[in-house]
């Protein structure tokens, strides 16, 4: 479209992904706040609900799942927040580079900073909450195919708020409703391997649902950034 | 020119759009008046109490037709969204925006009559059933879309906004409905409502008409809301300022 | 059990609900009608007769 852009659309993957990891680790309190607050919530638990063991276990899936979506959409808030305000989208836009793919590696460096650090966590979390152990590594795979899912869906949200007033507090609301599968299936799945049943099946569905989330959010996202900017 | 595409191009000018919807608007309401009279005659008059639930089934003749429209109403406002982002047109948007507290209503009264009818049926209020928890995050979808509209201040970009979002959630439904379906499998599953394959034609002929008179009744709220934004945002215009200084409809 | 009270009320809430969402449109547009035709007086007032802004 533009003869001046010489480099292919894709090109432009990499640098933003160091870029962002780069940022992150720039701002380690930013990465560690929604994990702390991950924490917090869990461990808030025992404490409102009961210590007893057998009470905690019935309910450990469900609530680190729901912890965790929490924490995601807090960490999703400021998602495309800085990028709006400094000009950046308004950048990639202009640039001829596919803000659809940009959205991608964005939502990688994110999940790399963000995600990845719920996985490792839920072992803690689990024993915490007294999650018997046959659960704890499919706990752990549902969170690891399950939050590159909340942070895909999350960044449409967040892209659609990034130019409206009060954008964080209505991030959850868009969301949430969007998130019920996916905490439907992770939960469903952790609940079958404590119980000794299969679990493929919810594996497997959760695995669509990231292979869908990949194709399908990266539009969403660019066409909701190009909203942004109109 | 297409007589078809014409006809597209009418419905997208809010001139033509405001004269034509002000005439449809009177009959789209007498068309629900006398199918809402017959049919509330036929079901809470004419038709039989069922055998098990008695007279509590009654509560159908409101409830299904509103769970069918806020259904309906989520696919149609989406429609109109995809109309907005793909051809900006700007009188789908306004539809688009004006479909979402009529389906916000549809949808809340099926969860109050369906909590209602549960309370005879299933002795409690709520029942965390397949039905009524789609329905419940139906209503958050419908929330959702009017929120982020709500906060924009202007009015085209919010439309555009909101109509990602209704698209965004019309590819999620069947998701969120099969895993809903799904997830409520796990746990005991209760559900009222009638079994689809034996209804008494006695019961589905007043459902029928109920579901009839819901769609005019959408068609008649849709078009008076849309209507009400197109002067408000147009009111500048001069075919506003004409239909405005007219006093009258 | 007596089941009229839920079915009455369930019927009572949809009337409410609809009626609220039938009539709210038309109250607005009164409202929005009024004012306009209210500040086009004063704003004709102050410019004659003739005057129409042309935004």
């Amino acid at each position: 479209m533009n003869a001046t852009v010489t480099t292919p659309p894709g090109k432009a993957i990499g640098p933003i992904f160091r870029r962002d990891l780069k940022l992150a680790f720039r701002r380690r309190s930013e990465i560690l706040q929604p994990l702390i607050f991950l924490c917090v919530v869990v461990s808030l638990f025992p404490l409102g609900v009961s210590p007893a063991p057998e009470r905690l276990a019935t309910m450990a899936q469900g609530v680190i799942w729901i912890a965790a979506l929490l924490a995601t959409v807090l960490s999703l808030d400021t998602f495309f927040r800085d990028d709006w305000e400094d000009g950046s989208i308004e950048q990639w836009a202009v640039s001829g580079h596919s803000l659809a793919l940009i959205a991608v590696a964005r939502a990688a460096a994110h999940w790399l900073v963000a995600g990845l650090p719920i996985v490792l966590l839920s072992p803690l979390l689990a024993t915490w909450m007294q999650l018997p152990g046959e659960g704890v590594p499919v706990l752990a795979a549902t969170l690891a195919l399950g939050t590159p899912v909340l942070a895909l869906v999350g960044a449409i949200g967040s892209a659609l708020t990034v130019g409206a007033r009060r954008g964080g507090q209505l991030l959850s609301l868009l969301v949430f409703p969007l998130y019920v599968p996916v905490l439907i299936m992770a939960t469903g799945a952790t609940g079958a391997a404590v119980d000794g049943l299969p679990y493929n099946g919810q594996l497997g569905l959760m695995a669509a649902m990231l292979v869908a989330a990949v194709t399908l959010a990266p539009f969403a996202i660019a066409a909701a950034l190009r909203l942004s900017l109109e | 020119m297409s007589r078809l595409k014409r006809l597209f191009h009418q419905f997208g000018s809010p001139p033509w759009f405001y004269r034509f919807s002000g005439k449809l608007v009177p009959w789209l309401w007498v068309a629900f008046a006398l199918l809402a009279a017959w049919g509330l005659y036929r079901g809470l008059v004419v038709a039989p109490a069922d055998y098990q639930q008695g007279e509590s089934v009654r509560i159908m003749y409101i409830h299904v037709p509103s769970a069918w429209m806020s259904w309906m109403v989520y696919a149609v406002m989406a429609g109109f969204g995809i109309c907005a982002l793909v051809w900006r047109v700007r009188v789908a948007e306004i539809l688009m925006i004006s479909s979402a507290p009529v389906g916000a209503a549809f949808t809340l009264v099926t969860l109050v009559s369906g909590s209602l009818w549960g309370r005879p049926t299933w002795g409690t209020y709520w029942v965390w059933d397949a039905r009524l928890t789609s329905e419940l995050v139906l209503l958050f979808l419908y929330l959702g879309v009017i929120g982020l509209y709500n906060a924009f201040d202007e009015p085209r970009k919010a439309a555009r906004a909101a109509s990602l979002l209704a698209i965004v959630g019309l590819v999620n439904l069947p998701i969120i409905h099969y895993s809903v379906n799904w997830w409520n499998t796990l746990h005991q599953p209760a559900s009222i409502g009638l079994d689809g394959s034996s209804i008494h034609p006695s019961m589905l002929w007043p459902l029928l008409i109920m579901a009839a008179a819901t769609k005019f009744y959408y068609g008649a709220c849709l078009l008076t809301r849309a209507r009400n934004r197109l002067l408000e945002q147009d009111r500048g215009k001069r075919w506003a300022r004409e239909a405005l200084a007219e006093g009258g409809r | 059990m007596n089941h009229a009270p839920f079915i009455w009320s369930a019927y009572a809430v949809a009337v409410i609900v609809y009626a609220w969402t039938a009539l709210a449109p038309v109250w607005r547009a009164r409202r929005f009608r009024a004012a306009w035709q209210a500040r086009e007086k004063v704003m004709g007032r102050s410019r004659g007769p003739t005057g129409t802004s042309e935004n």
